[in-house]
């Protein structure tokens, strides 16, 4: 989940990086993605303490 | 790994306050199932009422029975908008091809889409019940749970529509419930076919309508969680069941398949309305989220996830997508269907003090120190659970405040009407995107529509109208889509060159208006050529009827 989150997170941001989004800016969709992909990695950050215990 | 229940069963405690407990809680567990019967009730009264209303209800309601009809013509309703009739259908096929079969035996109603909606709402109920029960043992939570899905204003005023979202619903729930135990079957045999049934339901949700694609990674997200090389194989076979008729469907229809059901899907995004539309979903829901949430984080650091708690979680997150142009509040009926059913599991399970907890270093710093309080949260769960219920019972207040018995409740309850025809709905239409319906249709509104239907009969020629059911009535063509002419043409898709040239040409007798969907391009022809000759007010709409000006 945190690689997911991380992952996403840069791919969001990679967008506007990239000049692939029609407007310039990060629009709201964006900004939502953003957050979504930002928790993501947040509670992969907090299961890194359960080690290998299977999900 | 030492596990330790997070509550324990009453067993231990003094008899007499236990005795004291457990009738409190029965109680209070008939309160709520009482009031969420109740709900029961006004739906099944709603239900029955829009099923007897032979005129559109639903903007765009009479669109669905015109794919319909297609269907059971074997044609696809998927056609190139640029001409006449400049019809098309922005929806997968599978709900039509349902309701297609009474077409040749009760011909052209809205009658049998409705009561496959309903009924969807009600295989989709029992299957809830069901997974509740297969996991906690106790029939009353399960019962509780799938009387809570009924009992959402969301559920309620969309399920009896002929509309394809709740069977789109049923079509996921049932294939959730049926995968969630796959791996418990011992014969590799009955598994495999298990794997084949649950993932054909899917294919079936995501063919009644493209939302289901979040299930479907919820889905393989479980399938990968369990065995990465099963989910990879049969990902990949059903990959390629879904693209065959994918592509069968485009090559069949000449590309209108992609162009009307997905380019035509990108709409404008609207964000105040998505998190209006959330604050609303927790406001009604709140009572049975955060239980359900609880669940999902005991599941997600002291247990293993189950199919039902990434599902729930991926229907919570598409309700983004509810800012979409044409979105609304339908958009959280899945989630609404997986925080009933994942609620009902942890209400089972934690009165059945079977929620252990291993000790692993979350649990140090969250659980531990309240294990000496399990027989507090044991008591304590025996009259929050029916508390939860009824708090939520409260929330999702609906019903009629008119009529026989509903005006005597609507008294007893101090509420007054705050929607049409009389009816009062909890969720107060605060968040744009919200269905302005739930209200029962009057005999009224039935004259109101014949009325319209006669003005549509007598018109020379063809009829525009804005909703289906007054032409396919008067047994004229039906010419467009107006929502669907709307999508294509925000997106550049659609030339309304042809339609406007009849519309500056006085070629409609009539022209029936409600909610002006239309492309700005055809609204101001019909401004420019065509003037207002009567107002006709019908379930709550002013319709309005344009005749020709004269040159």
């Amino acid at each position: 989940m945190l690689l997911g989150g991380v992952g996403a997170l840069l791919a969001i941001l990679a967008i506007d990086l990239l000049d692939a989004g029609r407007q310039g800016g990060i629009g709201p969709a964006q900004q939502i993605a953003l957050g979504a992909a930002a928790l993501i990695a947040l509670v992969g950050v907090t299961l890194l303490p359960l080690g290998e215990a299977p999900a | 790994m030492t596990e330790l229940p997070l509550s324990r069963p009453l067993s231990a405690s003094p008899v007499r306050s236990d005795a004291l407990l457990y009738t409190a809680s029965r109680i209070l567990t008939i309160v709520a199932l009482a009031i969420l019967m109740g709900y029961g009730v006004v739906y099944i009264a709603y239900a029955a009422n829009l099923i007897a209303f032979p005129f559109d209800y639903d903007q765009g309601e009479g669109f669905e029975l015109v794919d319909t009809l297609l269907f059971s013509q074997g044609e696809l309703p998927y056609k190139d908008t640029d001409v006449y009739p400049f019809y098309s259908s922005n929806y997968p096929p599978l709900f039509h091809v349902m309701a297609a079969p009474f077409v040749p035996v009760f011909g052209t109603g809205y009658w049998y889409g409705r009561l496959l909606g309903f009924l969807g709402t009600l295989v989709t109920a029992g299957a809830i019940a069901l997974a509740v029960y297969r996991e906690g043992r106790r029939p009353t939570i399960a019962l509780l749970a799938a009387l809570a899905f009924l009992a959402s204003n969301t559920v309620y005023h969309i399920g009896p529509l002929f509309r394809q979202h709740m069977t789109m619903v049923m079509f996921e729930t049932l294939a959730v419930v049926v995968l969630a135990h796959m791996d418990a079957i011992p014969s590799l045999r009955r598994r495999r076919w298990g794997l084949f049934a649950g993932l054909s339901l899917v294919l079936a949700a995501g063919y009644t309508k493209q939302l289901a694609l979040t299930t479907a990674l919820a889905v393989f997200a479980f399938l990968f969680i369990r065995s990465p090389r099963r989910a990879i194989i049969s990902g990949v076979l059903f990959g390629l069941a879904g693209g065959a008729i994918f592509l069968w469907l485009n090559i069949a229809t000449d590309g209108q398949w992609w162009l009307q059901t997905i380019s035509a899907n990108v709409n404008e995004f609207i964000p105040s309305q998505t998190w209006g539309l959330y604050r609303l979903w927790f406001a009604l829901h709140g009572f049975l989220i955060v239980p359900a949430l609880m669940y999902a984080l005991y599941e997600l650091y002291f247990s293993r996830l189950s199919i039902y708690t990434i599902w729930t979680i991926a229907g919570i997150g598409v309700g983004v997508l509810s800012g979409k142009w044409g979105a609304g509040d339908s958009y959280f009926a899945t989630s609404i269907a997986g925080i009933c059913l994942l609620s009902g599991i942890f209400f089972a399970r934690l009165l059945n003090g079977d929620l252990a907890v291993p000790r692993n270093p979350i649990a140090r710093f969250t659980i531990d120190p309240l294990r000496r309080a399990a027989p507090i949260v044991a008591a304590g769960s025996l009259l929050l659970v029916p508390l939860c219920y009824i708090g939520y019972g409260r929330a999702v207040l609906h019903l009629p405040t008119e009529g026989a018995g509903f005006a005597v409740i609507a008294d007893l309850l101090g509420i007054e009407a705050n929607a049409r025809n009389g009816f009062y709905d909890s969720a107060g239409r605060i968040a744009g995107g919200y269905a302005d319906i739930g209200h029962f249709t009057t005999q009224a509104d039935i004259d109101a529509g014949w009325r319209i239907v006669e003005r549509v009969r007598a018109a020379p020629g063809d009829v525009l109208s804005e909703e289906a059911a007054f032409n396919l009535l008067a047994d004229k063509p039906v010419i467009g889509n107006p929502t669907q002419l709307l999508n294509l043409a925000n997106n550049g898709l659609w030339d309304p060159t042809a339609l406007v040239a009849l519309i500056e040409a006085r070629q409609f007798g009539l022209i029936v208006l409600r909610a002006q969907f239309y492309p700005p391009d055809v609204l101001q022809a019909i401004a420019a050529h065509y003037g207002q000759d009567e107002v006709i007010a019908m379930n709550g709409f002013n319709y309005l009827l344009l005749v020709p000006k004269s040159e």
